[in-house]
């Protein structure tokens, strides 16, 4: 099987990877470097629960090759917490109660820190846009729309 | 899912002579390509990775034309000065094709290769009267969008060849223009019928130019020629949106499908249709 060797910095840490020539960035960051908080929901870029961000901004990695992420920096949800502190928006999902199974929440996590990153103070439709791809089943959209305001106020007067 | 070799050209000439191969095609932002290789649509022993290819990603306006490189991704389109000022709907369709991933991934060139009659940019494309330009290793030529287009998938272009760029005429001041929607939902949705438009009046009210184009409802994205002609020359009254809604029907041919009946796209397009023209018929509305 045809393989293909990718050089990309995941979460600050550049790496070398040779791996299956059709597999995706999904499957590199679970199989090759067992990040597996990245999920795989629908394998189709419609459900959002396998978005990292690439160069700053949302994708689904489902739909990225291994090859095409060469030269990327890729942050996952691995990837946001320091020091064992964790990110503002994890912190503010966890507190506003705006997770239930779970499935969705790194997707949602990482469509918010780039939401957050570009508009510090988003409106509550700006906040629905940006999350127009993940899906969640289970929590509801409330408790995750709160959680989002909650960061966007706590970074705003950090 | 048959697995596939993966090349990276770097330049333009590269990708050209890696896609000469037989059994090659070309992947962007995969956001078409990897769905439908994963359902087994889609087959290729090699995927040539265009992304590297410098120079495929500008809008331009230049020498009274704006060329988009067919890799510019739906977030830049959404971004662009150039066509914010000269062309707004396609900026504003940009921001409603699938979500942020989406749209930080999918291309102009990729929706249009996909040739989906739902794809969101191809009316807009249509009604800007857009050219699409082609590269391969055997040479370059251009042709209009409305003839590339052959039917659901299917396009006028090769397996070597490439889309390079989409060229149209920046709309001229004072034109109206609106792309609608209509689908299952707000969001992440493919549409069930979508219509775009350009429309310039006169002083009085009277149109004088009037395109109509429609997704959604036929093989292809479709113009609605008998629509354009009877809004040409006539006052923009409810009379005459009514008139242009029914010719607008008649052009199209729906399908029933998983996402609506054909009675109810046929039902759409007249809705769409009213609902278009009646805003730009308001003072100011859809205006540059």
């Amino acid at each position: 099987m045809s393989q293909v060797t990718v050089t990309l910095t995941v979460n600050g840490q550049t790496q070398t990877i040779t791996t299956d020539a059709h597999k995706t960035l999904l499957y590199l960051l679970r199989d090759d470097l067992g990040l597996y908080g990245t999920k795989d929901g629908c394998s189709e870029g419609e459900c959002g629960a396998c978005t990292v961000l690439m160069d700053g901004r949302p994708v689904n990695a489902c739909l990225v090759l291994a090859g095409q992420a060469q030269g990327r920096t890729i942050i996952t949800i691995e990837g946001l917490a320091g020091d064992g502190e964790l990110h503002p928006l994890q912190r503010a999902f966890i507190r506003s109660g705006a997770v239930q199974c779970g499935f969705c929440t790194p997707g949602l996590v990482l469509s918010a820190v780039a939401l957050l990153e570009r508009q510090p103070d988003p409106t509550e439709a700006q906040i629905r846009q940006a999350l127009t791809g993940n899906l969640c089943r289970c929590t509801g959209y409330t408790q995750i729309i709160a959680a989002i305001q909650a960061a966007a106020r706590e970074v705003d007067h950090a | 899912m048959t697995p596939f070799d993966f090349l990276s050209p770097q330049t333009l000439a590269e990708a050209c002579h890696a896609l000469a191969a037989a059994g090659r095609r070309p992947i962007a932002g995969g956001t078409d390509v990897i769905p439908q290789w994963r359902a087994g649509r889609f087959q290729a022993e090699t995927l040539v990775d265009l992304s590297r290819v410098p120079g495929l990603s500008d809008v331009t306006l230049r020498d009274g034309e704006i060329a988009i490189g067919a890799l510019s991704t739906y977030t830049e389109l959404h971004a662009s000065p150039v066509l914010r000022a000269h062309a707004p709907l396609l900026a504003e369709v940009s921001a409603m094709i699938g979500g942020a991933q989406t749209q930080n991934r999918g291309t102009i060139g990729g929706n249009i290769a996909n040739a989906s009659p739902a794809g969101d940019t191809l009316p807009p494309l249509l009604v800007l009267d857009a050219q699409v330009d082609l590269i391969s290793a055997a040479g370059e030529r251009s042709l209009a969008l409305s003839a590339f287009l052959r039917g659901p998938g299917q396009t006028a272009s090769e397996a070597h060849e490439i889309i390079r760029r989409v060229r149209f005429a920046p709309l001229p001041r004072g034109a109206r223009s609106l792309f609608l929607r209509l689908g299952n939902r707000q969001g992440m949705v493919i549409s069930v019928v979508s219509a775009a438009f350009v429309l310039q009046l006169d002083d009085h009210g009277r149109v004088e130019e009037a395109r109509v184009a429609l997704g959604a409802v036929a093989p292809t994205a479709i113009r609605c020629a008998e629509a354009e002609a009877l809004l040409r020359g006539r006052p923009l009254d409810d009379d005459l949106i009514a008139r242009a809604a029914d010719a607008a029907v008649a052009a199209a041919r729906p399908i029933d499908d998983v996402r609506a009946s054909a009675a109810y796209r046929r039902h759409g397009v007249r809705v769409l249709v009213r609902r278009g023209l009646t805003q730009l018929s308001a003072p100011g509305g859809g205006e540059q």
